[in-house]
């Protein structure tokens, strides 16, 4: 089955942080193997435009690095499953994210080890002054 | 014994590190980090030994780590950033405001072997701003000047009273947001609180929709309507631009002010009124009576209480107050991540004169954030009259007064908008009533063509 992820890319490795990220590498793949791949520039300074890219690409996963917690639920809302504050070098996440490994905790980002990150779930608030 | 010094410093320096308020942290070449002291791990959430050996993007995850690495500046230029404002996000997904500086690490031969950056979190001074801004604001009306603690000071008073309150001031100094926060502390305030603009309609349509009419009262009127006196019953009516009603319709509003009651159109019976009226003018009303072009009785009616908002040009000292406001406001909306202006552009926009007064300003940050894709707004954000070389006027000279130079402003706003009043007048944020008035008082003569008849020559025949 057919299946497309989404990964924020620079210099090879994961961008550290989603809401700043340049770059997404959109991947198709296979139940064990890459089909194709692609790049899109995402360099816009507003989120929704980047939320809107990955809607668009058709990604049903994406795999990023530190995100803040207001974007991550409208991902999430968007219909996209988040694997975030992940690190390292793309081929190697991808490698073990294939092998059915769970990258969560083999390339979490230094202090989100044990799934640490983002335990506080709650929504966003402006607060108008 | 020259090893046991050295390992005597690395503990003295590293006790230093530890018992400082600022995070610091260090990389070598290849950015991975080398040591995190305990502010850093603090502020980060991130502890020591899960940092050491990691690359420091991974680590710190700020917004500038991929396009703008300070360190990366430094290490490249030698020359060190100070106190530079960013934000990292830290393990709850929250973005944390920090204070970057860096600075070079360099070997006994002086052979630059890594970075140094230290930061500050500045969250407490952000909470810090933002109660000094619930001190200067009252509800959504934000000022600290002292003729507007002063409104806001007898604001709740006027509130309560349910007398009929006057406002005036000039287009764009928040006459509407006045009224709101008066009816939100009325008692009236369970009530939505109804809205029309005077100057926005004939004088037949704004009778029919002030007071209503009944089926059959004219040609069109198949079944009742509603006016807004209607639909503001029990609440307050906000009536803008008062100054622009016809003297027929003065006398019927006197009468629903004097008697509480008022007809519909086409009616035979009269209407009992419980409605609170909020009037406001950017007109002076007193200097209407004396022209004989407002009613005195009318005028007395609803001068009860009387607010006179200053314009933004006599309290410049709510500019940096605003702009700020104004930017997080949009950072909201439009999901954005800009922290402020740049020095010069504070600068440029105390010097301005505001012609359009708050409206004038939040259409210029809206312009900005258009433009802007950093974290700071910059001068070349601005809108072109903003910018240093659009004041340089062809023919100001050094010692152009006040008036001449707000006349060539005007003129090379009108030019640019091919001499459409509506158009500039809208990009000032000013009514185009406003426009008028200081055109015809700073003399400006204007070519015999406006914007509609450059429209009508371009379409075609």
């Amino acid at each position: 089955m057919k299946r497309i992820i989404a990964i924020t890319s620079w210099q090879n490795r994961i961008s550290p942080v989603f809401d700043t990220a340049q770059k997404l590498l959109i991947f198709e793949l296979n139940e064990k193997s890459e089909i194709s791949r692609r790049e899109e520039m995402i360099d816009f300074n507003v989120p929704f435009q980047k939320i809107h890219a990955l809607v668009r690409s058709g990604a049903k996963t994406l795999i990023c690095g530190a995100i803040t917690e207001q974007i991550e639920s409208q991902i999430e809302e968007a219909g996209i499953k988040v694997l975030s504050f992940i690190c390292g070098d793309i081929s190697s996440v991808m490698q073990a994210y294939l092998a059915g490994k769970d990258i969560k905790t083999e390339f979490a980002m230094p202090g989100c080890k044990n799934q640490r990150c983002h335990r506080r779930r709650g929504r966003f608030m402006y607060l108008n002054y | 014994m020259a090893k046991d010094n050295t390992k005597i410093i690395d503990q003295f320096t590293s006790i230093i590190l530890d018992s400082i308020t600022d995070g610091v942290f260090t990389v070598d070449k290849q950015w991975r980090i080398t040591s995190f002291n305990k502010a850093a791990e603090d502020i980060t959430g991130i502890e020591r030994e899960e940092t050491i050996g990691q690359r420091c993007s991974d680590v710190f995850r700020a917004n500038i780590c991929e396009s703008g690495c300070v360190l990366r500046q430094t290490m490249d230029s030698g020359e060190p950033v100070i106190c530079q404002t960013i934000y990292i996000v830290n393990s709850e997904g929250e973005k944390v405001p920090v204070s970057i500086s860096t600075a070079l690490l360099r070997d006994e031969n002086g052979k630059i072997i890594g970075g140094v950056e230290s930061f500050r979190d500045l969250s407490t001074v952000e909470d810090l701003r933002k109660k000094l801004m619930e001190k200067y604001s009252f509800a959504d009306i934000i000022s600290k000047s002292s003729q507007m603690q002063k409104i806001f000071n007898i604001l709740p008073q006027i509130a309560e009273s349910d007398s009929t309150v006057l406002i005036e001031g000039e287009s764009g100094t928040g006459k509407e947001l006045f009224a709101r926060v008066i009816h939100q502390l009325s008692k009236r305030k369970n009530n939505k609180m109804i809205a029309l603009n005077c100057s926005a309609l004939p004088d037949t349509l704004l009778e029919s929709e002030l007071f209503g009419y009944k089926a059959g009262a004219f040609t069109d009127a198949k079944k009742d309507k509603k006016g807004r006196f209607a639909l503001a019953e029990g609440s307050s009516l906000f009536l803008d631009e008062i100054g622009d009603i016809s003297p027929a319709l003065q006398v019927k509003l006197l009468r629903v002010l004097q008697e509480k009651e008022y007809e519909p159109l086409g009616a035979t019976e009269s209407v009992k009124a419980n409605v609170r009226i909020i009037a406001a003018s950017n007109k002076n009303l007193a200097e209407l009576v004396r022209a004989g072009q407002f009613r005195r009785d009318l005028y007395y009616r609803i001068n009860v209480i009387k607010i006179l908002i200053p314009p933004l040009r006599e309290r410049k000292e709510d500019i940096p107050l605003l702009v700020k406001h104004f930017i997080s406001k949009y950072n909201h909306f439009q999901n954005k991540n800009i922290a402020d202006v740049s020095p010069h552009v504070l600068r440029l926009l105390m010097q301005h004169d505001f012609l359009g007064n708050i409206r004038e300003l939040e259409n210029i940050i809206e312009h900005a954030f258009v433009l802007c894709r950093g974290n700071i707004i910059q001068v070349d954000h601005l809108p072109a009259e903003l910018q240093p070389q659009g004041l340089s006027l062809p023919n100001a000279s050094p010692n152009s007064d006040l008036q001449t130079l707000e006349a060539q402003y005007l003129l090379n706003l009108l030019e640019k908008n091919n001499w459409s009043r509506t158009k500039t007048a809208k990009e000032l944020g000013i009514h185009k009533s406003t426009l008028f008035r200081k055109i015809k008082k700073l003399g400006i003569a204007l070519p015999k063509v406006d914007g509609r008849s450059v429209n009508n020559e371009m379409k075609p025949q």
